[in-house]
This record gives C-alpha cells, structure tokens and sequence, in this order.
C-alpha cells in the first residue's frame, strides 16, 4: 500500500513539474575543426614553421581538421583581434593563437586557445625553448591543445624507434625520430639483421636483437650516449625482448633448451626463470599492464593463438580464438585491450580484441601489417606495413576513425616501436 | 528489495526538493476530488428506492373517502318505501297511525336528515381532513423531490468535474505527444551536432538545461551535471550551441511554455567503447 502511494506521489511529481529531459546518446565523432593562426614572430625566418607544425600534429591524430589558412579571414596574435563571428562562420569550433619571441637567447612561445562557440578563453600557456628546438616547441604546444580538447595526454612529443634496411638488406640501421618521422637520428649501423628494438619504461634506453656476433643475440643501449650491453650470448634463438613495466626485467625468448620458449631475465642479478614449459613454439612476449603476467605466442594448439601466463602461478589461458592466426600481442597502456596481429583469408591485418569482452576488431586492411606498437597515450598504434613493395610505417587510431602513412624513407622500413612518456 | 529502496530514495530526495508544496497541493485536491466523487455514486443508488413507494401509497389514500359517502343516501330511501304497506281496519287508527305513521316519519326523517347532516359534516371534516392529507404527502413529496434533485445537481456537479479532470488528462496527454515529436526533432539535430571527444566513454553523463525563446533560439545553455570529464562536457555544450536553434514550427504555444521554454538535454553515448 505504501508502495502504490509512493508511486502515485511520483507520478503526481512528473505531472506537476520537473523539466523535459531529453536524452543524447549517439554522436558524429566529426573531426573538431581548429583553427591554427600562423603566430607572431617579430624576428627574421625561422627554421621550423611551429604553427604549421602543430596543425599537422593536431590533424594526424585524426581528431582535428584544421582550417586552411587560406580561408582565414585574419591572422589576430592577441584576444582583443578576435572577432568570434568570422571565425564561427568557418565553421571553426576552436582557434589557436600564439605569439613567439626571442628571450635571453631561447625561443618563447605564448600560446592561447579560444572556444569559439562559448566565445572565451579557454587556455593560455608560455613555454621556451633553445634554438633547434623548435619542433619540441611545436609538439608541446600540440600535447596542451590535444589534452584540453580531447580528455587524453598528448603523445606528440614522444619518439620511437624503427629498423631501416637499405641496399636490399645489405646494411641495417636502429633510427630514432618523431613520431611524425621527422629528426631521423642513427643509432646504430649494421651489416648484419638488426631487430626487435623495445624502449625500458623510463625512455631512456632500448634493447634490441643484433646478429652481428654472428647469431642473434639481445643487447641494451643507452639512446642518448650509445652506451651498450650484450645481455644474451645462448645457443639458438634469443629473441623478442621486452622490458617489464617497473623497469627491473626482460621477458624474452630462447631456445638454449631445445624449443622456443619464454624467459624471464632479472636485470639487477642478471638470472634467467623460465615461464613457459611446452614441446610447442612460445614466442613473442609482451607484459600485462600490472606486470603479473605476460601474453605471447604459442602454437600449442595446432595454429598460432594468443596465450596468458599468470607468473605467480604460472596458469596459462588462452585468450584468442577467432580465426586460424593471432599473432604478436601488445596490451594497451590500460590494460584494456590487446592489440595482435590477425589473418583472415590469407591476409593480415592489425586487430584489437576487447580483454573484458573478447570482441575482436579489425583496424586496418591492408596486406602485410605486421609489428603494431601502441602509443603511450594508447589512442593510436604503428605498425609496420607493405606500399608499392617496400616497407613502411602507418598508424591507426584504437578506435580505427584515422589512418595515415608515415614520410616514405630512403629503404625498408619496419618494426616500429612507439616510446614511453619521457 | 531494491526496487523499494530505490523507491524510497526517490521520495526522500523528492520530499526535499522545492516541488515539495505544490505536489502536496495538489494531491490533497486530487484526494479531495475523488472523495466526492466516490460519495456521490453511492447516494445515487439508495435515494430512489426510498422515493418511489411514497409516491404510489399517496394515491390510495386520496381515493378512500369519497366510498362511505355514495352508500348512505340509498338505505333512507328504502325505510321510506315500508310504510305504504299499513293496513285499513280503523280509519282513526288508521289516521292515528298515519299520524303516527308521519310522525315517526318525520321524525325518522329529521333524524335521518340530522344523520344525514352528521354524515355529511363528517364527510366534510373528513374531505378537509383527506385534502389536508394529500396537501401534506404533496409537500413531502415536492420536499422529497427538491431533495432528489438537489442530489442529482451534486452527482452532476461532481461528474462534470470528473469528466473536466479527464480532459484535463486527455490534454496533458496529447501536448505530451506532440512535445515527443519535438524533442525528437531536437534530439536528432544535437546528435548530428555532437562530436565526442576520444576519451569519451559509454557511461558518462553530462546534464545541460537549455533555454529557448519561442522562435527556437537557443538563449542559455549551461552545465547543470558534469560528467567529470571537461572536455566531454565542453563538447556536449557546443553541440547545443552549434545547433543555434531548434524548429519549433507549428508548435502550440500552450507546449513551448510547457516543455520547452525550459528543458535538460541528457549526454549519455552508448554507441563508444566502454
């Protein structure tokens, strides 16, 4: 009785008063439309055009559409020039401005960033930085535009590292650049197969395959010194190392038993605990995003599927199950996601597969995808693919809306590997 | 269980809200409202049953008194019809006893005259008395009557009310219809308006109130619930303000005041990752 009486009052309620509520719960997911003005700069040409610089970064991330500056119909450096109106009836739904100087010998750049719609400020931030850093300047100001816009950590000022073969595979090189392919810095130049390069979670050092002893074997290298270690010297393969997300270990294959098989290396006393134990292949380890586990590779159940190993206990479950190949597992900073390699009809492509869930997903479509690395934002991936016969890099959103392909390079291009936050 | 809690947690924060008096108000004159009404149709069933043998005994009474006053007239005249009869043996008896004869006649005619006179004032009294009778069942009876219709005037009054509520009902009914293709109208063109950021997550709410002038011009939007996260709720807002203004064409003015000069747009994707 009192239940109907309740019920009758909360009727009486809707009918009385309480507003309309009208429910969203579906979107477009367009681009945000920004408008990027070339900034004030009251000195001679610069090396780098950093607004130009940015527009760009802003519009690989695939969430952008800057306006052309061509469509401008002004170029104002402070508040008082901004006219909302004009700037509305481009369809821009952000605007950009920033003013540069020369400051006891260091570029400053004040940047601001304007809601259009709300007409008002909504960010306004001063950074400097030494000449030939003009592009850090840029990717800065592109990580505090993307951060306030779309909720995530800006990942354009971080690197990564790829291998390059030239002269048909005569001679191979680990490069260091942007994310954005530009500032290329050698590494490291072999005449043997150079593979597998991986970054420690701190950005400071990589590890990474070298056949230059004459079989593969696992070294360490410091990115700004070159300074390096051989870690492995074992009959066999050693291969696939990955540094544990606390820095203090390496999961990484080898084969000094008979069969592939992953391997845990303690950095600190330099001990080796194997993980897996089984007559089929184990391949291709990469940490869960707590570092209680590890995922790899293994044929044990007649084709290549993604398996999980939980180290304390060593329980292993198999985690893939759709389609005959899944191979090359990357879990997404959140630990939400695995990202793998997958064939269907003889093709393969980067795919996701939802942990919680195990919905999979196919990200991009082209032949030969191979070798994805997740961006540490975890909005994006590289990975290493086939165009016009030669290898190079391409990244997709997690979510698959942006595709772009990466400055085509002199040779092949492959194995890409995005670095931590430095 | 949780349907009961959930219940009554609904009421307790309604309780608190400052739509506390009105509602109130307005359930003490529904409650008033229906009481009435439920009284009325119950009177209506047991009055006419009360009323209706009132009235048919009335007319017996009245017919009653005029029976006794047609029989006695008949019996004199045959008592006067007897004495012819008297025989012729002395003429002096004979005319003694005429005279005794007309005598008694007389006298029995005086007395049948003064009977006659009696039974007729009785008959008056009791015509007077009939009439009075009837006079009096007839008042009650316009009293009964003046009663009955009072009480129909009551049911009538208490069923417009009724069927005026019902209206009333019916009207909110239709005004929601029509205020539902409208807000599906605004719904779709906010959707087509929104762009979700990349951290957008199933789950996540933003509550916007929107204020609109009757040409569908959007005058106000503000935040009334974030979602925690700003730059889906930045987002939200300028769908809202990208949209500009709504087509309210065609829209009763009775509606707009009702749902729309003031409403709440609820941002809450269930199409994005969890």
């Amino acid at each position: 009785m009192r239940l109907v009486c309740l019920f009758f009052l909360v009727l009486l309620a809707n009918g009385a008063r309480a507003d309309l509520t009208i429910e969203i719960t579906q979107g477009v997911d367009n681009p945000t439309v920004i408008a990027v003005v070339p900034f004030g700069w009251g000195g001679g040409a610069l090396a780098e055009n950093v607004s130009n610089i940015i527009a760009q970064d802003l519009q690989r991330s695939g969430q952008f559409r800057p306006i052309d500056q061509n469509d401008m119909l002004a170029f104002p450096h402070r508040q008082a020039e901004v006219f909302y109106r004009d700037w509305r009836a481009l369809g821009t739904e952000y605007l950009l401005l920033g003013d540069m100087e020369m400051r006891n010998g260091r570029y400053q750049l004040t940047f601001e960033v304007y809601d259009v719609l709300a007409q008002k400020k909504v960010l306004r931030q001063s950074v400097d930085a030494g000449k030939g850093q003009l592009r850090d300047l840029a990717h800065y100001a592109s990580d505090k535009v993307y951060e306030l816009i779309t909720g995530i950590r800006g990942a354009f000022s971080t690197k990564m590292v790829y291998v390059e073969a030239l002269g048909g595979n005569k001679l191979y090189r680990l490069m260091l650049s942007d994310v954005d392919g530009a500032r290329p810095r050698l590494l490291l130049e072999s005449r043997q197969p150079l593979m597998s390069p991986s970054w420690s979670p701190d950005g400071r050092e990589i590890v990474y395959v070298s056949f230059e002893t004459g079989r593969p074997a696992i070294f360490r290298q410091e990115v700004a010194t070159a300074k390096r270690v051989q870690l492995t010297n074992f009959k066999g393969l050693n291969s696939a190392p990955v540094w544990s997300p606390d820095g203090k270990k390496l999961a990484l294959v080898l084969s000094k038993d008979g069969n592939p098989e992953v391997y845990t290396l303690d950095l600190a006393t330099g001990s080796f605990t194997r993980v897996t134990r089984h007559y089929a292949i184990d391949t291709e380890p990469n940490w869960t995003a707590d570092g209680k586990g590890i995922v790899f590779t293994s044929d044990r159940g007649g084709r290549p599927q993604i398996y999980k190993v939980t180290l304390a206990s060593g329980h292993t479950e198999r985690l893939t199950f759709e389609g005959d190949y899944n191979a090359r597992p990357r879990v997404s900073p959140d630990g939400k996601t695995l990202v793998i390699v997958h064939r269907s009809n003889g093709v393969f492509h980067i795919a996701t597969q939802d942990l919680a869930t195990g919905d999979m997903r196919v990200l991009t479509e082209t032949n030969l995808d191979e070798s994805p690395s997740i961006a540490p934002n975890g909005a994006m991936l590289m990975y290493a693919t086939k165009h016009q016969g030669k290898g190079i890099l391409a990244a997709v959103s997690l979510d698959a809306g942006v595709k772009f392909r990466l400055p085509s390079k002199a040779g092949d291009v492959r194995e890409p590997s995005w670095s931590p936050y430095f | 269980m949780n349907y009961v809690t959930t219940t009554k947690q609904y009421a307790i924060s309604f309780l608190h809200s400052d739509s506390f008096m009105p509602v109130m108000a307005s359930v003490l004159l529904h409650a008033f409202i229906l009481i009435i009404v439920g009284w009325g149709w119950e009177s209506s069933l047991v009055t006419p049953r009360k009323v209706m043998p009132n009235y048919v005994e009335a007319k017996l009474v009245a017919l009653k008194p005029t029976a006794p006053k047609k029989a006695a007239p008949k019996k004199i005249k045959k008592s006067v019809k007897k004495v012819d009869l008297a025989a012729q043996r002395h003429e002096q008896e004979r005319l003694k006893q005429l005279q005794v004869k007309k005598q008694r006649q007389i006298a029995q005619k005086k007395k049948a005259t003064e009977a006659l006179k009696v039974k007729q004032l009785a008959d008056k009294k009791a015509k007077a008395l009939a009439v009075e009778k009837a006079h009096q069942l007839q008042e009650e009876q316009n009293r009964l009557a003046e009663q009955q219709i009072l009480v129909e005037q009551q049911q009538q009054q208490a069923f417009a009310d009724a069927l005026a509520e019902e209206e009333l009902l019916l009207q909110a009914e239709l005004d929601a219809v029509a205020a539902q293709s409208f807000s599906g109208n605004i719904r779709n063109k906010v959707q087509s308006k929104w762009s979700r950021p990349p951290s957008a997550r199933n789950g996540m709410k933003c509550l916007l109130k929107i204020q609109l002038i009757p040409t569908g011009e959007i005058i106000d939007v503000s935040v009334i619930k974030g979602s925690g996260n700003s730059a889906f709720d930045r987002s939200a807002e300028q769908a809202v303000k990208k949209a500009e203004r709504f087509d309210l064409s065609g829209m009763e003015s009775r509606i707009f005041e009702k749902y729309f000069r003031q409403f709440n747009l609820e941002f809450n994707p269930q199409d994005l990752r969890q």
